[in-house]
């Protein structure tokens, strides 16, 4: 693929399965220069995936869509701790990255408002990472006595149970 | 009288307004919203982190509930991610099914979308009409 050429420095890999995923390392840099090609397209979507296994444990996924030219553009990185945001050349980043932040604990530099956006008010923890159990940490439950909700450790009244069976008319 | 510039009011997250729960910061100057602080996730119920637990069939469910009136368009888009990921195909007669239902959910979703906008700006009939 001639992004490769393109942008040596920064498109390592072009892998097509069944979707073209570009492999970066300056992602908001080829934000730009993609903002001038799809004139000026959208940010549609950007998402992080968790590999614990690796030191760069957080992969994020950009996907770009302009209509003008009818294209879509995937390019992927992998960041440990921080990145910078994509904000100034993508508002619509914003929340993507505020979600990321609250999601997988990457710092966005630069963000005018990195804040929690989807889980609850004084939620901790990363939920999305693959280490943090489905059933959290705290349940929460009206008290009462205190006339609110309150919360507390989870106490699970039976056993966990993981249906992992073929079809389900498996026992 | 001391002029007031501007007041921070709480909108939700119950308001019979909002469709569903939403909850919002305002910032008023007067009638006019200068600012808005959207807390969109009390919608949230991290499907993504369910389905971590979950084998491919068992996962199907969940796309039901992203949207109540086009399920089957959801439940199609699952299907199509675990078949390029699987590697299959579906035979012909089954696609042209999965149009047809898409092509419902889609009048559905047209019908719920208008008349219930209509409802909103105060006109009663079309809901009855479309339902």
């Amino acid at each position: 693929m001639e992004l490769t050429r393109l942008y040596p420095r920064w498109v390592h890999g072009v892998f097509v399965s069944p979707q073209v995923a570009l492999q970066v390392t300056h992602p908001v840099e080829l934000l730009g220069s993609f903002r001038g090609v799809l004139h000026p397209g959208y940010l549609v979507d950007l998402f992080g995936t968790d590999y614990p296994n690796q030191i760069r444990r957080t992969q994020l996924t950009w996907v770009l869509w302009g209509y003008t030219r009818s294209a879509r553009v995937v390019f992927q990185t992998s960041v440990g701790g921080s990145h910078p945001t994509g904000t100034l050349v993508y508002p619509s980043a914003n929340w993507f990255e505020r979600e990321i932040w609250e999601m997988f604990g990457v710092r966005f530099e630069g963000h005018p408002d990195l804040r929690r956006l989807l889980t609850d008010y004084g939620f901790v923890g990363r939920p999305l990472r693959k280490d943090f159990p489905v059933v959290g940490y705290l349940e929460v439950r009206f008290s009462e006595r205190a006339k609110r909700v309150v919360s507390r450790g989870v106490s699970l009244t039976q056993e966990f149970r993981v249906f992992d069976f073929q079809s389900p008319w498996q026992s | 009288m001391a002029k007031l510039k501007s007041f921070t009011m709480n909108f939700g997250p119950q308001h019979p307004a909002a469709h569903g729960v939403l909850r919002l910061i305002l910032e008023l100057d007067g009638e006019v919203v200068v600012r808005a602080d959207p807390h969109v996730g009390l919608l949230h119920r991290g499907t993504e982190k369910l389905l971590e637990q979950k084998n491919l069939l068992q996962g199907l469910p969940y796309f039901d509930r992203l949207d109540y009136v086009s399920m089957m368009a959801y439940e199609h888009v699952y299907s199509l991610g675990v078949e390029s990921l699987a590697g299959l195909e579906v035979s012909r007669p089954d696609s042209y099914t999965r149009v047809l239902f898409l092509e419902l959910t889609r009048l559905l979703n047209h019908l719920m979308a208008v008349t219930t906008h209509a409802l909103d700006v105060g006109a009663l009939t079309p809901f009855f009409v479309g339902v």
